[in-house]
């Protein structure tokens, strides 16, 4: 059972932007350089929020609505390697429903 | 024998009005705290639907460019989290599903979306953050009257 804990404030601590065209730290490259790749190669998966300041709605909705929408992630299999535990509770709601959105 | 337990009543008496008086004190700083913490979140989801407001719309930035900024919005958010967090950590009650959708429906609407453009309809997202923001300031009021 290979896991990983992904800390993204090492990455960035402010972490903006939907798409590359808006900056480094966008929601579109998090997914594809870390939380994608991440999420194939191990079995769960913690995502670790402390010490990022803040983390904008459509950021969120980038990462994990678009790894549904991009097909690079099954909901199902999403929804069983990603844990939330180090993440705050409303948001570990918003990305929940994010994903039960983006799979509607 | 009378005299013994008449001071003994006193005695009780005084013990069972100072347990009142401690328990009521206690209960009103806890009241007042509830009062201002839930007012204190308050504040922040009108200061976060004004900021979202400018940073979505663009409009009125020349008035105040720190308010309008996507930054300030973010961490208005981050805040407002956090403080909702501790208030459910703090008192209980805060964390129903109805209150938990309110907020990532206002959030969604302050910074979800086409946050990092310009929007091309301002009348409505800004009609949307207001009025999303009041519906889940009613919901925080309502989960503050259940602790009385």
């Amino acid at each position: 059972m290979a896991h990983l804990t992904i800390r993204i404030a090492p990455w960035s601590n402010l972490p903006a932007g939907r798409m590359r065209a808006d900056g480094p730290h966008s929601g579109e490259a998090f997914r594809e350089d870390i939380l994608a790749p991440a999420l194939r190669a191990n079995d769960s998966v913690t995502l670790d929020v402390s010490g990022v300041y803040g983390l904008a709605s459509s950021w969120l909705e980038e990462v994990f609505g678009g790894l549904i929408r991009s097909n690079q992630m099954d909901p199902a299999i999403l929804k069983k390697r990603l844990d939330l535990s180090l993440v705050p509770a409303l948001t570990a709601a918003n990305i929940e429903e994010i994903i039960a959105e983006a799979h509607r | 024998m009378l005299d013994a337990s008449f001071l003994l009543g006193g005695v009780c008496g005084a013990l069972f009005g100072g347990a009142i008086a401690i328990w009521r004190s206690r209960y009103s700083a806890k009241s007042a705290d509830l009062t201002k913490r839930v007012d204190t979140v308050m504040l922040i989801i009108d200061a976060l639907a004004d900021s979202s407001s400018r940073a979505r719309t663009q409009l009125g930035i020349e008035k105040d460019k720190l308010i309008s900024s996507k930054s300030y919005c973010v961490a208005l958010q981050a805040r407002l989290e956090d403080a909702m967090d501790r208030l459910n950590k703090d008192f209980g009650n805060f964390s129903e599903s109805e209150l938990t959708k309110a907020f990532i429906e206002f959030t969604k609407a302050c910074t979800g979306g086409k946050f990092d453009e310009t929007c091309a309809q301002p009348e409505v997202e800004i009609r949307q953050i207001l009025i999303s923001g009041g519906k889940l300031k009613d919901l925080l009021a309502k989960a503050r009257m259940k602790h009385y």
